[in-house]
């Protein structure tokens, strides 16, 4: 099974940044939520 | 947790087929919150369209905070949309449609849903965004 992929912005929130920025081309959803 | 389902109810589920960048910042907030928690809501919420992200320090509850109109506050329980082209340069742009779970004065109460109200809430944003996008 493929190991789960949960990036930590602990050192900086850049990968979500470049994530975001990446997709330009479309439409994006960004959540902020608690897991419990 | 609900705000966590109605995204994957509305937005994955209902919308299997939408050209979409989903990013899901898990953030602890509340007592149970950890990255034990975080794996499992994440492996649940399995989908190519989808990135986790797990913010232990509340850093994007801050940014989306000031995006609203809430300078050194912190969002979370919130849900943007950003239209294609929206670019995060020095500073994240304000969000194109968007709702929260939130009860605190400093955030929008017009933008408030919650439970069944925020599922169909996302459901409105979704389809019109998505037909826009066709």
């Amino acid at each position: 099974m493929k190991p789960l992929d949960v990036t930590s912005l602990a050192d900086s929130i850049q990968p979500l940044k470049e994530h975001f920025n990446s997709n330009k081309a479309k439409l994006r959803f960004l959540a902020l939520v608690s897991p419990t | 947790m609900l705000g966590a389902r109605a995204v994957q109810k509305v937005i994955i589920q209902s919308f299997p087929h939408a050209d979409i960048s989903i990013s899901i910042v898990w953030v602890n907030m509340l007592p149970l919150d950890s990255m034990v928690t975080v794996g499992f809501m994440a492996k649940a919420m399995q989908d190519p369209r989808v990135r986790h992200f797990h913010d232990s320090h509340k850093q994007v509850g801050q940014i989306i905070a000031q995006s609203l109109g809430g300078p050194g506050k912190v969002a979370w329980d919130v849900y943007l949309f950003y239209a294609k082209g929206d670019e995060w340069a020095d500073s994240l742009p304000p969000p194109t449609k968007w709702a929260h779970q939130l009860q605190d004065s400093w955030i929008d109460p017009a933008h408030y849903h919650s439970g069944d109200d925020l599922i169909q809430e996302l459901d409105r944003a979704m389809s019109q965004l998505a037909t826009q996008d066709q």
